[in-house]
């Protein structure tokens, strides 16, 4: 039987570790995170810089699902290119926190969008609709109710 | 209604595939399919919109119709060459590692699907000009062209936005949910694609086994809701077929490639950039690629039996102008997007801003180099690797590799350009960039890196056990012959330099 030269065996191990090491370090672990039991949800890993936290989605994330949810609620309620002022609370009304700003104009896309720092009256008399959520001060309740629900409400404007 | 609407692009890709890329079998057939089937359907979404045609179903599904009965009749005429079943052997055991390839798949599906996508680049960018588009029914080209708008890119091709809308329009509302199903069902074609690759050259198992394993990983995008999914599964999958045709001497494979290859130039720009590199490693690898007799070829079946002789060393490969030539598609592609943003006067970023911008950033070379070399990479370990696998059997690289490692030498040197061209800070665009950029590589470095380590252990092996044995003798290779078991390395030592 013809015997294997060292060198042939040691670049074959070499191979096998590299492609080993390659393998393992394209796995990410938040690729593995769906896959783990329920309890290990908070567990951070990986690198800090990057991707491999888990849960990003949640921890990263401190956009309020309700909020996704009612302003979801407000684009099937409006019609395309309604203007319409947005009322949230602190710190949804900063436009850099959570890029709230983008945030808002993904969802509403296609709608114009005011984001009035208080309401007031003028403000009510310019927009189509009004969409409050948490609101820091209570709107108007002159303004017609569209709709309530995921703790906010939709009221039509005086526009 | 997600999964349905894959369906449908995978379903009407079929005849494209067939028309397209006559010689694709097995489970390559289906990665490609999804692949022009989304593009094709990207691209009516993009010309309706284009000549003023508001979508609706009717509208899009009648138009989809027509190209996949146009190319149903098509593919009807045109038969690729029969090359015949090639029965896999080896170990059957191989399969544990398919199953960990197919496990990984399924927590991306999980991971993809588990929650909307956050990024700021899904919905300040992709995500936006999706849904704005799904709401107006076509694109409104003033948003393109208004400098209010400048936040969404407005330079940026828009294959994925269009693909976000193909799933709406399918399913009848705008569910962004679900949408990261498409970054799996990319991420599946890519390995569906490889899959079918190496099983024509090489009958081993675990060859096929262990090269899906180690793309499986890098082709699923962590990124979901970006348009990187899209980017790796058209720029990936073009790669590797321009490479089968340069292999197999096939323009049908090199022409399919590049339609891919154009499909990812519509989806980001650093697509434009895979075209180049492409080029540019058909150049520099002209000389050094083996034509690699097919395993019917081989085994008498097929073309030998017509007549064609087998031997790589006898047979005249396609002159470097046809080669390149045969990228024309990829350009044909990409042309109407490109004739678009001429027409709405759609600036670039990399065309924006003035030379003395350029002129600083030049001035600064070593520090943007040093923020590149400083980022941190998700995957370092990966990358690492790879590039040790890849140094570590340099010879196989610079030669029946050398076409996948020049793109990929290329690819590097755009990117590393790009962060030169913008004409902003380019520190905050390196550190928001780049760990992402380096991924629209990876699989194809996988692959590189992988065939590599395999090819190493030569093709006798059937088992673990088998891969400790003597490498295959070198007498086919005196011949100009790929080894019985489908080596590619006797074919390139037997290949004229």
């Amino acid at each position: 039987m013809q015997r294997t030269p060292p060198r042939l065996l040691i670049d074959r191990a070499i191979s096998a570790l590299l492609f080993a090491i390659m393998v393992s370090g394209a796995v990410r672990t938040s690729l593995i995170g769906p896959l783990q039991p329920s309890w290990r949800l908070r567990r951070p890993a990986g690198n800090a810089a990057g991707l491999s936290i888990w849960p990003l989605r949640y921890s990263r994330d401190p956009f309020p699902n309700d909020l996704v949810m009612f302003l979801e609620s407000v684009e099937r309620e409006t019609p395309r290119r309604a203007k319409i002022a947005l009322l949230v609370p602190e710190p949804w009304n900063h436009p850099e926190y959570a890029y709230a700003l983008f945030r808002f104009r993904y969802l509403l896309a296609g709608h114009s969008l005011a984001f009035p720092p208080e309401p007031s009256a003028d403000i009510f008399s310019e927009v189509d609709y009004v969409a409050c959520w948490h609101p820091p001060v209570a709107p108007p309740s002159d303004l017609p109710l569209v709709f309530s629900g995921h703790d906010g409400v939709l009221l039509r404007g005086r526009r | 209604l997600t999964l349905l609407a894959i369906a449908l692009l995978l379903i009407a890709g079929w005849p494209l595939c067939r028309a397209l890329d006559p010689e694709a079998r097995g489970v390559r057939v289906a990665g490609e399919s999804l692949l022009f089937g989304s593009g094709a359907t990207a691209m009516i979404l993009f010309l309706l919109a284009a000549f003023g045609v508001p979508w609706s179903r009717p509208c899009v599904f009648s138009a989809l119709g027509l190209v996949v009965v146009a190319c149903a009749a098509f593919a009807a005429r045109r038969t690729g060459p029969e090359h015949g079943r090639v029965e896999p052997t080896g170990s059957r055991a191989w399969i544990v590692v398919d199953i960990v390839s197919g496990t990984l798949v399924a927590a991306h599906l999980l991971f993809a699907s588990l929650e909307r996508p956050y990024e700021w680049d899904y919905f300040g960018i992709w995500g936006f000009k999706g849904h704005l588009f799904y709401v107006t029914r076509s694109i409104p080209w003033p948003i393109l062209r208004d400098v209010d708008f400048a936040w969404i890119q407005r330079g940026h091709p828009l294959f994925a936005p269009l693909l976000y809308d193909v799933v709406a329009i399918v399913s009848g509302e705008w569910r962004d949910r679900d949408l990261g199903l498409l970054t799996t069902a990319f991420g599946l074609a890519v390995i569906l694609i490889v899959r079918g690759l190496v099983a024509e050259e090489s009958a081993q198992r675990w060859h096929r086994s262990l090269v899906t394993l180690a793309v499986t990983p890098a082709a699923l995008s962590m990124w979901v809701g970006l348009a990187e999914g899209f980017l790796i599964g058209f720029a990936t999958s073009g790669i590797l077929l321009v490479r089968r045709g340069l292999l197999r001497d096939s323009p049908r494979s090199i022409s399919a490639g590049a339609v891919l290859l154009g499909c990812a130039a519509m989806t980001k720009n650093e697509g434009t950039a895979f075209i180049i590199s492409a080029a540019i490693a058909i150049v520099v690898s002209h000389r050094r690629s083996p034509v690699i007799p097919s395993r019917s070829e081989e085994s008498g079946r097929g073309p030998q039996a017509e007549g064609h002789h087998p031997d790589p060393s006898l047979r005249l490969g396609m002159t470097l102008w046809r080669r390149l030539f045969c990228l024309w598609p990829a350009a044909a592609v990409v042309a109407p997007w490109i004739v678009a943003r001429r027409l709405v006067h759609i600036q670039t970023d990399f065309l924006a801003g003035n030379l003395a911008q350029r002129e600083e950033h030049l001035r600064n070379a070593a520090h943007i180099v040093h923020q590149i070399f400083a980022t941190p990479v998700d995957d370092h370990v990966f990358w690492w690797a790879a590039v040790a696998a890849i140094a570590f059997h340099w010879r196989r690289a610079g030669g029946l590799e050398r076409f996948l490692v020049a793109v990929l030498a290329s690819q590097l040197a755009f990117d590393v350009l790009q962060n030169f061209l913008v004409p902003w800070d380019p520190d905050p665009h390196i550190q928001f960039s780049w760990n992402r950029i380096l991924d629209q590589m990876a699989a194809l470095t996988a692959f590189t890196a992988s065939m590599l380590i395999v090819e190493s252990f030569g093709h006798s092996a059937n088992n673990m056990a088998d891969m400790f044995l003597p490498p295959p003798s070198p007498a086919p290779a005196r011949h100009g012959r790929a080894d019985k078991s489908g080596g590619m390395a006797a074919a390139l030592q037997a290949t004229p330099r």
